[in-house]
């Protein structure tokens, strides 16, 4: 692949707090366009603040961080919100307007986008979201779910190419994770790039092409989700551990990890009826 | 008599039309470990705790006994010394500067003497594994400490129900697992427990009972593998991968009837076909 | 969470003389000091207080370098108000010289006035930081309510002083969350600032709100205020030191007043 791809790349970063705390070491990585990236590691590990370099919200203190071919070092935030949009993990810090529509339209106008792009953004963000049923409710009476997709299509209105996502299944039932994970991918389908920092390894197996594992400030696993959660001692020292049906998959001898209850019952499927084979030579 | 007793239990929140809860009758058996699901799980464990009808504005109907006490006609002090609860976000359940100050804030409200708090507050951080964080400042702990500090808090209180709202929703993998950790050795000190939580990886091998609520009503009450059966193809209740691959092969490879729960099931079940 | 107040009294809890005194001790020691500050403006007295301060802070072992922070804070206001007084008032001129055509007259009871002035706003800060620093939050708390005052009102201080660092965190969460929306309130022209605030101000009071109602749940489901009285596991404890110091507070302040009306300061 050639290195033109290469969206976010972030070489030798590293990032010291004023009060002196080291936060990033050391961090090499290259993110290219169109991959679905999960990010996964403990509270306290250095996710967000290494996110928090890709929009500008932090400079690096060492090493640089390039997105389309700028040095974040001389951008804007409000100007690499064109690129990058950024969606917090409470809704709450971002929500302040009277109805759905204009709290969509929010983002799009503060990036200068012309009238009628900005309703057919929001008129999309609401039907990708599945919030046409509460456009007429006051945003602080809807549902934490409701709200947590509320805040998503604010973002999904501006149309950034890099779309970045902390812990967005907050408080939403499992259909409703099942319907985000599907926006997402048909974001990522359509050409977005996706980075996706979440505590929910099911979400994540299910949806990410490549993981990285973050510990001290430092990747310390990077690849595809299957290949990632083979790890299990380097996991379990970060504490944490693949889904369920990822361990089940391994403690049965899969040749290839299944990151899905689906993946793991054809499998299962196709060995029995390989057995059945067997028995009936 | 049971230890806590739901009697037609109706509610709807002040300026609401809709019923959160209606007509909700079931029973908890002391020492029981049991999780609810559906709309209206948080209203109802705001029932449990007195909550409603006393602090949260709303029509109440109906009757909920815990401990022989019905919740309406005794005070919220009172009910607390049966009922202690854990919510989601620590960081709302820690209101003093220090670990000690939180463990011993509930009992100071309660009048114990201050003679008897010393040993209840070592038994509470020794429950919890925060024996070492005593004298640390909240602001300090990590958030998996933050909810187990809140949970010496209630412990502290004695009392024999817990009522937790999602503890683990705020934490990560690390803090969920220690949470989870304490959940299971209160189960063995053998407290009742009533929770909401998302994690039926860790929720199903530690539930005795799991209670679904539907559009305010009660739909099934029933134990864990029994349960999960019943409302197998209901898509928004999450379920623990194992149980879920089962279902789906149940039929197809003709897997027995007994409803695996953990990974150890999981794999004893699936390694013999 | 603001490092220099709190710091000592909360970190090495009872490590210095002051800091294991009775809080109600400290209390009357606070408001004679606050009455003997107002009570003179005679600059050589103030000087003298000064530096009984600077000593109790070095031998009590009170964190130095937090301590005085605050008298660098208080530093230039102390010039301006210095300068104001040295350049209006009218007596004891000292120097005279031409500035853009006008007469600029400096006196020197002004220079005086204004120092003590200075001064006296240089110890106000330092007896208050003092204070804080030494006695610890929830002693007070507990004093405030032997006294009478009523536990809800009296706990508000331990309240603001746990929850008044998250909520300004969330304010900077807040100010990311719309700069990653493209809105930076930091770039908006000054004069409109003000009515820009919105997308900042409005997620930060419906938040507090929120927390508020959530931390009051919390605090009814513990039995907070449900009682007219409460125990407490701390116990504040009355030794002759306390006697000491209360003695000499009173009788110090007694002097100051009593100089200052009969005119000798």
């Amino acid at each position: 692949m050639s290195n033109n791809d290469v969206i976010i790349d972030v070489q030798q970063l590293g990032h010291t707090y004023p009060n002196g705390a080291k936060a990033l070491n050391g961090i090499d990585l290259q993110i290219r366009t169109g991959e679905f990236l999960g990010v996964i590691g403990q509270n306290g590990a250095g996710k967000t603040t290494m996110v928090k370099h890709f929009n500008g919200l932090l400079k690096p203190t060492e090493g640089r961080v390039v997105v389309k071919g700028v040095d974040t070092r001389n951008a804007q935030v409000s100007n690499l919100a064109r690129h990058v949009g950024y969606v917090f993990q409470n809704p709450d810090h971002q929500i302040f307007a009277s109805n759905v529509r204009e709290e969509i339209a929010f983002g799009p106008k503060n990036i200068g986008m012309d009238k009628a792009t900005i309703e057919r953004n929001v008129e999309e963000a609401i039907e990708v979201l599945d919030l046409g049923g509460v456009t007429d409710i006051h945003p602080f009476r809807l549902s934490r779910g409701q709200r947590q997709r509320l805040a998503i299509a604010g973002v999904l209105a501006m149309k950034p190419e890099i779309f970045m996502l902390d812990e967005p299944t907050g408080g939403q039932d499992r259909e409703q994770v099942l319907r985000l994970r599907k926006v997402l991918q048909a974001l990522n389908e359509a050409g977005h790039t996706i980075i996706l920092i979440t505590h929910d390894m099911e979400l994540l197996a299910e949806s990410a092409r490549r993981a990285i594992v973050v510990r001290g400030g430092k990747v310390i696993l990077d690849g595809p989700p299957t290949e990632v959660f083979k790890h299990t001692e380097e996991l379990r020292k970060t504490f944490l551990t693949a889904p369920q049906i990822t361990r089940l998959s391994l403690e049965l001898g899969f040749s290839m990890p299944a990151t899905t209850v689906e993946e793991a019952a054809q499998e299962l499927l196709k060995r029995s009826e390989s057995r059945k084979a067997g028995v009936g030579a | 008599m049971s230890l806590i007793e739901l009697e037609n239990v109706s509610f709807r929140y002040s300026g609401t039309s809709r019923m959160i809860l209606e007509d909700v009758s079931f029973s908890i058996e002391e020492g029981e470990f049991v999780a609810v699901f559906g709309e209206g799980k948080s209203t109802l464990l705001m029932c449990l705790c007195g909550a409603i009808p006393h602090l949260l504005p709303g029509k109440f109907s109906g009757h909920v006994r815990v401990d022989g006490m019905d919740t309406e006609t005794h005070k919220i002090a009172e009910i607390s010394r049966k009922v202690g609860v854990v919510l989601q976000d620590p960081e709302n359940q820690l209101f003093n500067l220090t670990v000690e100050g939180d463990v011993v804030f509930g009992m100071e409200n309660l009048q114990v003497p201050p003679e008897d708090m010393e040993a209840r507050m070592v038994d509470a951080l020794q429950t919890v594994r925060m024996s070492d964080f005593r004298r640390r400042m909240s602001h300090e702990l990590s958030g998996g400490q933050k909810q187990r500090a809140a949970i010496a808090s209630v412990l502290a209180m004695e009392s024999k129900i817990l009522v937790m709202d999602e503890p683990t929703r705020e934490l990560d993998p690390m803090g969920t697992e220690e949470v989870f950790e304490v959940l299971g050795r209160l189960k063995q000190q053998g407290k009742t427990i009533v929770i909401v939580e998302n994690d039926p990886e860790h929720l199903a091998p530690l539930a005795d009972k799991m209670v679904l609520l539907r559009d305010g009503h009660l739909e099934l009450v029933a134990e864990p593998r029994e349960f999960y059966r019943r409302i197998k193809d209901d898509k928004r209740i999450r379920f623990p991968q194992v149980t879920q691959l089962y279902f789906q092969l149940e039929e197809k490879m003709g897997l027995g009837s007994k409803v695996p729960l953990t990974l150890e099931e999981g794999v004893e079940l699936f390694s013999r076909v | 969470m603001p490092k220099f107040l709190f710091a000592s009294a909360l970190e090495k809890d009872a490590a210095t003389f002051f800091s294991r005194l009775h809080p109600t001790t400290m209390l009357i020691a606070l408001g004679c000091m606050v009455v003997i500050i107002f009570s003179t403006l005679n600059f050589l007295a103030l000087v003298g207080i000064l530096a009984f301060l600077f000593l109790i802070v070095v031998f009590d072992g009170m964190p130095k370098q937090s301590t005085f922070t605050v008298l660098l804070v208080v530093i230039p206001l102390c010039v301006f108000i210095t300068l104001i007084q040295a350049l209006t008032d009218p007596n004891q001129i000292i120097a005279r010289f031409d500035l853009f055509g006008m007469g600029i007259l400096v006196s020197q009871e002004g220079i005086f006035l204004g120092l003590s002035i200075t001064l006296r706003v240089a110890l106000m800060a330092l007896t208050m930081t003092m204070f804080f620093t030494v006695v610890h939050p929830v002693k007070l708390t507990r004093a405030l309510y032997d006294m009478g005052m009523p536990f809800k009102f009296a706990y508000t201080f331990v309240l603001a002083l746990r929850f008044l660092p998250l909520i300004l965190d969330e304010l900077a969460t807040i100010n990311n969350a719309q700069k990653s929306r493209g809105y930076d309130i930091d770039r908006v022209n000054p004069a409109i600032k003000v009515l820009k605030m919105f997308p900042l101000t409005i997620p930060l009071i419906l938040g507090a709100l929120k927390r508020a109602d959530t931390i009051a749940l919390a605090m009814d489901l513990k039995a907070f205020d449900a009682y007219p009285k409460r125990t407490f596991f701390i116990a504040l404890q009355k030794g002759s030191a306390d006697t000491v110091v209360r003695a000499v507070s009173v009788v110090a302040m007694v002097f100051f007043v009593v100089v200052t009306f009969q005119g000798i300061l």
